[in-house]
């Protein structure tokens, strides 16, 4: 199963499969949250609930609906982007190290700073976008966020400390 | 004094060398705030003006006026160039923009939406030095069965307009409105979907989902998807920036835009959001090229630029006329006025000449200025595009940081951030359009509000929504809209589904 | 005028404090451009210019659940610090009352309330209402018809509803209230006649009042105010005086010594002229109440606005 249509097929039928899914337990979930809300309201007659209810419940229609397409045969296909090639298979590994590069920073920034908390994501980001020189992305990374930290925190935007866990 | 000389007399103010140079900072300022998701106008003045209060009322105000323009030129150039709208009134600007940009008509597209922005500004404070007592009567005629008329018809064009399948596209506006109800209940205090996360008790910010929807999106799918061949610089193509048929192409939506941005800018829950979608509904409608639509047809950046900065100059009606600031950044003004003892309102025009046509015409001389700036810069800004992929994205992502970061310092909002990156990874591999979801977002919460408003007010007969002409014309609109492409939409799809199947 | 400048940038960029000595560390438990921003930004500003306190002050802008966010990293973050101070003040009681899981207010130290900020009641030009009675007159007949209009559930506007409406015998929960965002939509569809009446600060009220286009018909201080021509509710046979308050609380744990200190240096400021005018500006009195006084006026605002919002149904 290493051939390129064996490790394509999961991602497709997940693919096919998955927006319908996704969608309809979505709306489902709304429903089991607008289930607790009050329905009505003096005055207005429609309460808090109204509206997720309603948002449940054409979610969850919708659902429905991509399914019976997907049921009769219907792809969603991925969208042209400039610079993604759609004829290969996806890339776990350009996936996952970018979005290594989107996550790292939730649990770092608030102990390491922007600065290079920025940088590590920078980082990632060059790998995950096939540049194999780390050290040299990581410094070029610093000094971006750095210098990001140093214009924006000037135009009084907050940005925290420059690296907390060093007390600055 | 004539309007013609109060004008006059406000421009030979604003003309002075050292208010032109304020007007120079305004605008850099502006512009470099305004590339910066969530950074917006209203947040940089606020932090102006305890430096601003030495300065004249004349110069701080055109430093103001600078900034807020600015801000809506840096917004669209961020969405242009890489994709990621700096506010959300540039946000359908990414749609065209960016397509344009992928195809080497980068500049044009900067162009024609500085010129618009520029023309649409111009005409917008026109009308504001002519007829703004008149103009401001329209906010009183919007109550809530208006606004939720308006919203109903913004709804309908973002489902008939955007995206190839209409199915997906509105699932793309329900997820937004999904969006939109997590947090607290405003009439009634109540969470919804907040899963008892304290900082899901304000819902989440439009600034976190345009930047991940559309930024880190894009840097997910890119990547998972990576092209091997050796990137292709992208060239610009023609050697000026706009060809005599982009010209021909721009104008009428620059005026079109203008026409449909004013106006709502004077309502108080009017925002930018809703002209620019409409202006864009209306150019798909009116083109004659209806299928460059979604492939970079450039009357759809010019239209929704036009509309979102005569909406800014429209703003400036019912607070100098009314005192009533009708935006976030309206009311960061309001407060400066009061810093120099000044209250807006119908006496300011009498009681203050000087000042009131001093701010009129700074909004003129910041038009022009940013279109002197922006012209040659656009063909800097193009060069944006010529960073090395790695570093591109990477650039972005830390852009996004700090839009995010630089709100609340909260960690709980970067893996929002993160999680609805995924998301937005998730609808560009099934082809689903992301611009309605975030029209769900922002329009939902208005819609629901005015809703309930509207049935409370009038204990609960439905017939309020529809009682007054001006409701009863917008909903008639939003009808029309939905039904008329339906009847051809499903003509053709009929066809497509067909062949898909088959 | 130079040198106010210079000190408006350093305050400004708020994290490079770090080249002064010692500056107060400030929270305040809202967005940048605010009530509670600017108040305390304010505050400290002035202490500054006045030289009573010239180590600089580094802010940090912390919104979210109604202030409750801010007041709990404040509360865990500062413990025992001399120079931590937060900015507080009525809205944020309501919330920690609405919020599930909040760190109680007490938790802090109480140091000052320094500003009032009062409402007006407002009627349409046309409207039949001339007075406070012919409101609560038609509250008792049919409170469904009164389309009641203010600012968000929960807030000082929507207290001061339901405090009216309990003193004309209707339950507080049976008002058709219309929670607003902003003032100005609030205001302009009141004089658009899309509502019957509307609680609003009285100087959002005045411009339109001045244009004739809306009638204060009340206002909901204890005594009249200057700028506005309207009787209080007092004088209007209702028995509510309610305002917007705002102040400064420090952090827990705080010295006494440092406790002390802060009260009197804001004291003293609060004395000047200049701080008066400034408030002056945008409709704010200067209201000084310092140390345990203004420890026991918040738990009286506590104890009298938990029953009110328990029958709005907004607290828990």
């Amino acid at each position: 199963m290493k051939t390129s249509t064996g490790s394509t097929a999961p991602a497709q039928r997940l693919l096919r499969w998955g927006l319908p899914l996704a969608v309809a337990g979505l709306g489902l979930a709304v429903l089991a949250d607008a289930a607790r809300l009050p329905l009505t309201q003096a005055y207005a007659g429609i309460g808090p609930g109204f509206f997720v209810l309603a948002v449940g419940l054409v979610l969850t229609a919708l659902g429905g609906a991509l399914g019976y397409q997907v049921a009769r045969g219907a792809r969603f296909e991925a969208e042209e982007t400039e610079g993604a090639d759609l004829t290969r298979p996806m890339s776990w590994a350009g996936f996952l190290t970018a979005a290594a590069g989107v996550f790292l920073p939730v649990g770092l920034i608030g102990y390491a700073g922007f600065p290079l908390a920025g940088a590590i994501a920078y980082a990632f980001i060059t790998r995950a976008y096939g540049s194999r020189r780390p050290l040299p992305d990581l410094a070029i990374g610093l000094v971006v966020s750095s210098v990001t930290w140093f214009a924006f925190t000037k135009l009084g935007v907050q940005l925290g400390g420059f690296f907390p866990l060093g007390g600055l | 004094m004539s309007v013609l000389d109060a004008l006059i007399h406000g421009f030979a103010v604003a003309a002075q060398p050292m208010n032109l140079l304020w007007a120079l900072v305004g605008c850099a300022l502006g512009t470099a705030i305004g590339v910066l998701p969530g950074i917006g106008p209203a947040l940089t003045i606020t932090l102006l003006l305890p430096v601003t209060v030495t300065l004249s009322p004349t110069a701080a105000f055109i430093i103001f006026a600078g900034v807020f323009y600015g801000a809506m030129y840096g917004g669209s150039t961020t969405s242009i160039l890489i994709n990621t709208p700096g506010e959300s009134g540039s946000m359908i600007t990414a749609l065209e923009g960016n397509k344009m940009a992928k195809n080497g008509r980068g500049a044009a597209a900067l162009a024609t939406a500085a010129i618009g922005s520029f023309v649409a500004g111009t005409i917008g404070t026109m009308l504001l030095t002519v007829a703004a007592p008149a103009i401001s009567e329209i906010a009183f005629v919007f109550g809530p069965a208006e606004y939720f008329a308006l919203a109903v018809l913004a709804f309908t064009s973002v489902s008939v307009v955007l995206g190839t399948s209409i199915l997906r596209g509105l699932v793309s506006l329900f997820f937004g409105l999904f969006l939109a109800v997590i947090g607290t209940d405003f009439q009634s205090g109540l969470p919804r979907l907040t899963l008892s996360v304290p900082e899901l008790a304000d819902g989440v910010g439009i600034t976190i989902v345009l930047v991940a929807m559309f930024a880190v999106g894009e840097i997910l799918f890119v990547a998972s998807r990576l092209s091997r061949e050796p990137q292709k610089l992208i060239e610009v193509k023609g050697r000026i920036a706009m060809t005599r048929e982009d010209w021909r192409r721009s104008w009428k939506p620059w005026l079109r835009g203008a026409a449909i941005g004013f106006p709502i800018g004077v309502m108080p829950a009017g925002g930018s959001e809703i002209p620019t979608l409409l202006s864009y509904t209306l150019e798909r409608r009116l083109s004659e090229n209806p299928e460059e639509f979604g492939h970079g047809a450039i009357e759809g950046v010019a239209g929704p630029e036009a509309a979102n900065n005569a909406a800014v100059a429209g703003v400036m009606v019912p607070l100098l006329t009314l005192g009533l600031p009708t935006s976030a950044t309206a009311a960061v003004m309001l407060a400066a006025f009061q810093n120099y003892g000044l209250t807006p309102g119908p006496t300011l025009f009498t009681s203050n000449p000087e000042l009131v046509w001093g701010v009129i015409a700074s909004l003129y001389i910041g038009n022009i200025m940013l279109l002197v700036l922006n012209l040659p810069m656009a063909r800097v800004w193009v060069k944006l595009l010529a960073i090395p992929k790695p570093h591109l994205y990477a650039g972005i992502l830390i852009f996004s940081l700090v839009g995010v970061w630089g709100l609340s310092q909260s960690w709980v909002d970067l893996l929002i951030l993160g999680l609805l990156g995924l998301v937005g990874y998730g609808f560009r591999c099934c082809s689903v359009p992301i611009a309605p979801a975030l029209i769900g977002l922002i329009l939902g919460p208005m819609a629901e509000l005015q809703l309930r408003r509207a049935l409370a007010i009038g204990q609960g007969d439905p017939l309020v929504l529809v009682s007054s002409p001006v409701a009863a014309i917008l909903l008639s609109l939003a009808l029309a809209l939905l039904l008329f492409p339906l009847l051809r939409f499903w003509r053709q799809r009929s066809q497509a589904d067909l062949v898909k199947v088959a | 005028m130079l040198r106010r400048t210079f000190i408006s940038i350093a305050m400004a960029v708020s994290v490079s404090g770090a080249a002064l000595a010692e500056p107060a560390k400030v929270m305040v438990p809202a967005g940048a451009g605010g009530g509670y921003d600017t108040t305390t930004r304010l505050a400290l500003g002035m202490l500054d210019k006045a030289g009573l306190f010239k180590d600089g002050a580094v802010f940090t802008n912390k919104p979210g659940a109604g202030g409750t966010l801010g007041l709990g990293e404040f509360i865990r973050t500062s413990k025992g610090q001399d120079n931590a101070l937060m900015g507080m003040g009525v809205i944020l009681l309501g919330s920690i009352m609405a919020t599930k899981g909040s760190l109680p207010i007490t938790d802090t130290t109480p140091i000052a309330r320094l500003t009032f900020e009062y409402n007006g009641l407002a009627v349409p030009t046309s409207s039949p209402f001339k007075t406070v009675k012919d409101l609560t007159d038609a509250l008792k007949a049919n409170p469904g018809a009164v389309s009641f209009g203010g600012g968000s559930a929960g807030g000082v506007d929507h207290i001061i509803a339901g405090m009216i409406a309990r003193s004309a015998g209707v339950a507080p929960a049976r008002i058709n209230y219309i929670a607003y965002g902003g003032g100005a939509e609030a205001v302009t569809q009141l004089a658009g006649g899309k509502i019957a009446v509307l609680v609003s600060g009285a100087s959002e009220l005045k411009g339109l009042a001045d244009a004739g286009r809306v009638r204060i018909i009340a206002v909901t201080s204890p005594e009249r105010l200057p700028e506005v021509e309207a009787p209080t509710l007092k004088e209007s046979g209702v028995d509510v005086a309610m305002g917007n308050w705002r102040g400064i609380v420090g952090a827990p744990g705080m010295s006494a010594t440092a406790q002390q200190n802060w009260v009197e240096r804001l004291e003293r400021m609060t004395a000047q002229a200049e701080w008066k005018a400034e408030l002056a500006k945008s409709g704010l009195q200067s209201a000084f109440l310092g140390g345990s006084g203004f420890g026991a006026f918040i738990a009286e605002e506590n104890a009298r606005i938990r029953p009110i919002l328990e029958e709005l149904g907004v607290a828990k």
